[in-house]
């Protein structure tokens, strides 16, 4: 059957050890969200809330592409969702929401710990591409989307990389790592989300994408500790 | 009178190094003592009168004007003897109005017709002018004097006598003068005895020359200061009492004790002089208009055209209610000649092609200039506030500065000459004071100190202009104690600042032309300086004595402008038309954006050019802002900062009342300008514009009482306008911090246009724009440099000269391509120029060097003049090489003038035509390039066809913390690493130190943009001889001293150019092109390959894309080391962009 690689990649990815399971489900689904790839789609979600993902963490996922890949891709998510909930009708699906619980960040927050010190100079710079921009990133996609409870921000932030990665839009991607380490994500882990989404891009993007991990100072240790 | 005795002989400062008496000093003086009367007596000049006469009026002192005068023995034209025997003294007083005029004509003529060493009258000319005036004898070096030590009684009663006819006998006193000097006593006791026999009165003076008797020594020493003398030399011109000072009362009846009636006469002679001078009236021209139309309903009519020429047929009501506003004021005021007069200058200039500037100061505030074309700043545009420039409460003149091209300031100076009488038209004195530097150097040099400790003690002292050395003291605790370190310099010091600030010299205001209604000789005092005539009053002193000033600068940018659009005339038929330039072209913009300044107006230093960059101006209002900005004011308070900030929405715009909206909006609410603080007052307190134009100036003056009566009246009167209180306090606060530095909007705005001109000509027309700067620079070596540089970074192409396309000057030869005049080769006159284009006409083109020879004119076109036009390339377009041409000189000049003598007696050539013979015979090889470079370096001050730095250039922009034409606008003292060529080393051995005797140098470093000198000390000469040779391309670094009046490096170390990126990278900036992402991978093996303690940051741009690129900095396990081989793997990989070199900040690298 088609969906044989597929069933076996999200059946084999989650049991590698060095991330939570529950995270390497939800990064695979983002990013085949992101990729548009509806049929994968359905078997990774099928397979997850088989593995005990709450139907609600799903949908906050999907809720979180509309800002990343476009309500186009968020609403074929949605649609494949509804018809993976029909096909699993009676099927129990985890109940928890998701890895944890999470939430409790404003919008602003949120966005000023992924840029950091560079907050304000991203807020002028989309200001300058205009003004309604920064308006709508910090007011909508940060405090109505990315603030939500639903899942805990360390958790977005790691599905938002497979996502960028999926799409290769490369300052956007810098910017996430960089906001998944802010929030708590370990560079291992991170190389784990990453080999979670290699399956889906072309390798050069894979060896840019860990390249670039490894130049990250927070990922590399002092001077003298040696490169993995 | 009160007083008991007036001091009628008297000089001032205005006794050019003579008198050393402050006019303010010595009223001062006078008032204290309680006198009532004093004259003023200067020099043979009247250079002081207006100013002596109204401080006196202000003090309650009656001012008596008068000159000690200089007469010629005979005809004051005659032009006999020495300094000492060509001239007498005498002591001339006005005694009223009519003596008043006379002695205006007496002092100027005898500046005008009878200088000779000193200005001398003669005594027909003083019969001429005699009325009003009394007369005193004089000292002994007068025509009395002269004859009585001289023993010859009946000269000195004959003398006497002349005197008394030529001034009446009630008006001529015999002066008697006591400083305890033995000739002056028996010459006294002469004068009372001859004062009896012909029944003249007695009058007893004081020679002041100084304030007080303690001054007497500070004075010996400015003596000498005039005279080039030292204190200690025995033969010079010295005062031999301490007496020539202000003595009191007292003191003059003490010295009179046995003369009553001399004390007595002073009293009635200051009686008997009266003189009222009219400050009220104003003595301007009135302008000739057509047909004797009034001059108001003139005016009126030309603006009406005006309206219509700058608005179309209906203007917009406000323009027509502002100009009617403004012309009602001009009429009230009476300055409606004015500006008549001013309008028909402006247009003679355009009329003759001399171009104009669109404006300056405080005028481009008036639509009525406006209009009538005096300025091209529309004042609604830009929100001008016309009562910046002209309100009723002003008394004084309004100021309409001009600018002209450089070339045609004079012309237009010989048009009013014409148009209003030579005689009405003069320009305008100004006088040298002694400056603090000065007055250490000067006053150390007289005392004999030793020169270097001189040296350090004047470059202590801060090169601010107008610096007192209090000031100075007073903000350097270091020169305070130094100051006080032993006895001579504490001599020094006191002596220096008794003489600071004292007149040194008259010279010729650079601007400043005045304009009577009269022989200006009716009204003011003339002076020769040169072949100028100025008046004798300075500027503020014309003004009160009512005379129209204009001030006629001569701004080469509007020559540079002129050029430029002819040049682009020349080559595209079209010629820009400047004054109609849009506004809003985002070339413009984008050349301002990314720093070009260089050659753009105002815009040409690096500080500037760096705020060009920060601030990425895209309005025209963003320009006028940053011309009011850049000054050290806004920059030392942060408001450029501010603004930047501001601008890009990286800091909150926020405006304290909804009111202040629109007055502020356009500065991202920083207050910029002073019109901005008028129009808030206006607005938000209720000020009038005349109490606005107050507020504004007292700001400007921060004197703390001021601003709290301001303060006072600008809370009661926001109150009234409803703002609450809270709000009114913070406002005023803003007002007083920003307001200080507030820059007058109208002359921003009109400067701002030539900022914008000039931008605009170097974004559309870069060649043609370079080519009129360099001809404007041509004299400057190191501005040319600079400019052929910017060239080069342009793209475009500086060529040497050619005899077959060159003219004099710089010539665009095609887009991108430049070429050198003739007239920059050294020993080539434009003479000889004019002869090679004379011959070229002839020919068309020269093909070889003899046809050359034949067609120009040898006298002018020498052996010499050939041989440096070979060695600067100026024949390469011949096709034959430079090292053959010179080798075929001789035989081609012989050629050529056996040639022309031939054709002189009517044979045609016994040769053939040189032009078919290809001129040189065999041909040689050329001169290596660093031979050729070498050559049209001697010849031409520049290398041409390529630069020796040319190939490392981007390494040199890389690691150079600042090129050569930067450093004058650096720091003293900041730590320099510039990049360049060692060029004329010179090793000398140390005088002084620890270890005299020790080798150190001094070197020149030349890179692409001009020349600084170098020193380096034994230590650190040690260290780096190997590198100082000529030629060699190496780092300096070192500390700039700005302390002369070049700058100069004091070298610590030097870096070889091939070691360079290894030892001086601070930084490795990647840029790592975005889409190509297997390139990540293999520098990330790269760098790991090539470990090392640099940072490296990573750039991820795509680079269409505006604003700033994504950026990592690398963690510290990827550091590398910038060895040649990885900055070679690093090319390979990312190309030659994508690697930028970052030099170590640190101060000291090399340590």
């Amino acid at each position: 059957m088609t969906d044989l690689p597929h069933v076996a990649a999200a059946g084999e990815g989650p049991v590698r050890p060095g991330l939570d399971g529950r995270i390497r489900h939800l990064v695979s689904i983002g990013a085949l969200v992101a990729l548009g790839d509806r049929h994968a789609m359905r078997t990774y979600m099928r397979v997850a809330m088989e593995a005990g993902i709450g139907t609600e963490a799903v949908r906050e996922l999907l809720l979180q592409a509309v800002p990343y890949c476009g309500w186009p891709r968020a609403l074929e998510g949605f649609e494949s969702l509804g018809a993976v909930l029909e096909g699993m009708a009676g099927v129990r699906t985890g109940a928890h929401a998701g890895p944890e619980a999470g939430g409790g960040l404003s919008g602003e927050a949120y966005f000023r710990t992924v840029y950091g010190a560079k907050s304000d100079e991203v807020l002028s710079r989309m200001k300058g591409h205009h003004p309604a921009l920064a308006d709508w990133v910090l007011r909508h996609a940060y405090g109505e989307v990315l603030a939500r409870p639903g899942l805990p921000p360390r958790v977005r932030e790691c599905i938002a990389v497979g996502m960028l990665l999926v799409l290769g839009t490369q300052s956007t991607f810098l910017s996430h790592l960089r906001g998944a380490i802010a929030f708590g994500t370990t560079p291992d882990q991170l190389r784990e989300v990453l080999s979670q989404v290699t399956l889906h891009i072309p390798e050069e993007r894979a060896r840019w994408a860990f390249a670039l991990l490894d130049l990250l100072p927070e990922a590399t240790p002092a001077a003298g500790g040696g490169v993995p | 009178m009160r007083s008991k005795f007036v001091h009628l002989h008297v000089h001032s400062d205005y006794s050019l190094l003579d008198g050393a008496a402050p006019i303010e000093n010595l009223l001062d003086a006078a008032k204290k003592q309680g006198m009532d009367a004093l004259a003023l007596t200067d020099h043979g000049n009247l250079f002081g009168g207006i100013e002596f006469y109204r401080h006196a009026i202000a003090k309650g002192i009656k001012p008596i004007l008068g000159c000690e005068a200089y007469i010629a023995p005979r005809s004051r034209t005659e032009r006999a003897g020495n300094a000492g025997n060509s001239n007498h003294h005498i002591t001339l007083l006005v005694r009223n109005d009519a003596g008043y005029r006379n002695l205006v004509k007496l002092v100027t003529e005898s500046y005008l017709t009878g200088f000779y060493y000193r200005p001398r009258i003669d005594k027909d000319l003083l019969a001429a002018h005699g009325e009003g005036l009394i007369g005193l004898s004089g000292c002994l070096k007068s025509e009395v004097n002269g004859h009585l030590t001289r023993g010859a009684i009946q000269e000195a009663l004959g003398a006497i006598d002349s005197y008394r006819q030529i001034l009446g006998k009630e008006n001529f006193y015999l002066e008697v003068m006591d400083h305890g000097i033995d000739q002056q006593r028996t010459n006294g006791r002469q004068l009372v005895e001859a004062a009896k026999k012909v029944g003249a009165r007695i009058v007893g003076t004081n020679d002041v020359h100084y304030v007080s008797r303690d001054f007497a020594p500070a004075h010996d020493i400015f003596m000498c200061i005039g005279t080039g003398k030292r204190v200690h030399e025995t033969d010079r011109l010295r005062y031999p009492k301490p007496e020539f000072y202000l003595k009191s009362s007292e003191e003059m009846c003490d010295v009179f004790r046995d003369l009553p009636e001399a004390a007595k006469a002073t009293l009635e002679i200051a009686e008997r002089c009266h003189l009222e001078l009219d400050f009220s009236r104003r003595h301007l021209p009135a302008f000739p208009t057509p047909d004797g139309i009034p001059p108001r309903t003139f005016l009126r009519t030309l603006c009406a055209e005006g309206m219509a020429r700058r608005f179309g047929e209906a203007p917009p009501p406000a323009y027509l209610a502002r100009l009617d506003h403004e012309l009602r004021m001009i009429e009230q005021m009476d300055f409606v000649s004015y500006f008549l007069i001013v309008r028909d200058l402006i247009q003679y200039a355009k009329r003759s092609g001399i171009p104009v500037g669109p404006g300056r100061g405080s005028s481009a505030s008036s639509l009525v200039a406006y209009v009538l074309e005096i300025t091209d700043v529309d004042p609604l545009l830009y929100d001008l506030i016309f009562e910046r420039f002209l309100q009723p409460g002003r008394a004084n003149l309004p100021d309409i500065d001009i600018d002209f091209c450089q070339e045609g300031r004079a012309r237009v100076i010989e048009y009013v000459r014409q148009k209003y009488g030579a005689d009405c038209v003069a320009q305008i004195i100004t006088f040298g004071r002694l400056a603090a530097r000065a007055a250490i150097r000067d006053v150390g040099r007289v005392l004999d100190l030793p020169l270097p400790l001189v040296d350090t003690l004047a470059k202590k002292i801060p090169a601010r202009p107008g610096i007192t050395l209090a000031e100075a003291l007073k903000g350097d605790k270091d020169l305070q104690e130094t100051s006080q370190q032993d006895e001579q310099v504490r001599h020094l010091f006191t002596t220096a600042q008794k003489l600071e600030g004292l007149c040194r010299h008259a010279s010729t205001h650079a601007a400043g032309v005045v304009i009577g209604d009269r022989p200006l000789t009716e009204l003011v005092p003339l002076y020769r300086n040169g072949d100028d005539v100025t008046t004798q009053y300075e500027m503020e002193h014309l003004e009160a004595i009512g005379l129209l000033k204009i001030d006629f600068l001569g701004l080469r940018t509007l020559t540079v402008l002129d050029t430029a659009a002819k040049f682009v005339q020349e080559r595209t038929g079209a010629r820009p038309d400047l004054d109609r330039l849009p506004l809003d072209d985002p070339e413009t913009y984008a050349l301002l954006a990314r720093g070009e300044g260089k050659g753009v107006f105002q815009c040409e230093s690096r500080g500037m050019r760096e705020l060009l960059q920060n601030l990425k101006p895209d309005t025209f209002g963003d320009i006028i802002a940053l011309l009011a900005l850049y000054r050290p004011g806004p920059l030392e308070a942060g408001m450029v900062e501010e603004f930047v900030r501001r601008k890009h929405g990286q800091s909150k715009v926020a405006v304290p009342h909804p009111t202040l909206e629109p007055i502020l909006r356009g500065t991202y609410g920083v207050i910029v300008y002073q019109e901005q603080v008028m129009r808030i007052a206006n607005i938000l307190a209720g000020f009038s514009m005349e109490e606005a134009d107050a507020l504004r100036k007292a700001m400007g003056k921060k004197v703390p009482e001021i601003i709290a009566n301001l303060r006072e009246r600008f809370l009661q009167g926001a109150r009234k306008e409803g703002v609450p209180p809270k709000t009114a306090e913070e406002v005023f606060g803003l007002i007083a911090y920003f307001g200080g530095y507030g820059f007058n909007k109208a002359h921003s705005t009109a400067y701002a246009l030539l900022t914008y001109r000039t931008a605009y000509l170097k974004a559309h027309h870069p060649t043609e724009y370079m080519a009129a700067l360099m001809t404007w620079d041509r004299g400057n070596t190191d501005k040319i440099a600079s400019a052929m540089q910017e060239c080069r970074r342009m793209g475009i192409q500086v060529e040497p000269p050619d005899v077959n396309e060159s003219s004099e000057a710089f010539t665009v030869v095609g887009e991108g391509r430049i070429r050198f005049g003739l007239g920059a080769v050294k020993g080539v006159g434009s003479r000889a120029v004019q002869s090679v284009e004379q011959g070229r006409a002839v020919v068309g083109r020269f093909r070889s060097l003899a046809q050359f020879c034949e067609h120009v004119d040898l006298r002018l076109v020498n052996r010499a003049v050939g041989e440096s036009l070979i060695k600067c390339g100026a024949f390469d377009s011949l096709g034959v090489n430079r090292s053959t041409l010179l080798a075929g000189l001789d035989g081609a000049l012989d050629l050529g003038s056996s040639t022309q003598a031939d054709r002189a007696v009517g044979q045609g050539a016994l040769f053939g035509d040189p032009a078919q013979e290809g001129g040189a015979g065999t041909s040689l090889p050329d001169w290596p390039d660093a031979q050729k470079l070498a050559y049209e370096k001697k010849v031409l001050g520049f290398y041409v066809t390529s630069h020796p730095l040319a190939e490392v250039e981007p390494l040199l922009d890389q690691f150079s913390s600042a090129n050569t034409s930067e450093l004058a606008d650096l720091e003293d003292g900041q730590p320099i690493l510039l990049g360049g060529m060692v060029a004329k080393v010179k090793t000398t051995l140390t005088k002084r130190g620890k270890n005299p005797g020790e080798k150190m140098a001094q070197f020149t470093m030349e890179d692409l943009h001009g020349s600084v000198g170098c020193v380096i000390f034994p230590k650190d000469y040690e260290r780096f001889r190997s590198l100082l040779v000529p030629e060699r391309v190496v780092f300096a670094q070192g500390k700039l001293d700005l302390r002369r009046e070049e700058p100069s490096l004091r070298v610590s170390g030097l870096v070889p150019v091939e070691r360079a990126a290894e030892m001086l990278t601070g930084k490795v900036r990647l840029r790592v092109p975005e889409g190509e992402e297997d390139i990540l991978y293999r520098l990330r093996e790269l760098l790991r390959t090539h470990p090392g303690t640099c940072p490296v940051v990573l750039e991820f741009a795509d680079p269409s894309a505006k604003g700033a690129p994504a950026q990592v900095r690398v963690g510290s396990a990827f550091f590398i080391s910038p060895s040649e081989k990885f900055l070679r793997e690093v090319r390979g990989l990312l190309g030659e962009s994508g690697l930028v070199l970052e030099r170590d900040t640190r101060a000291e690298v090399l340590s």
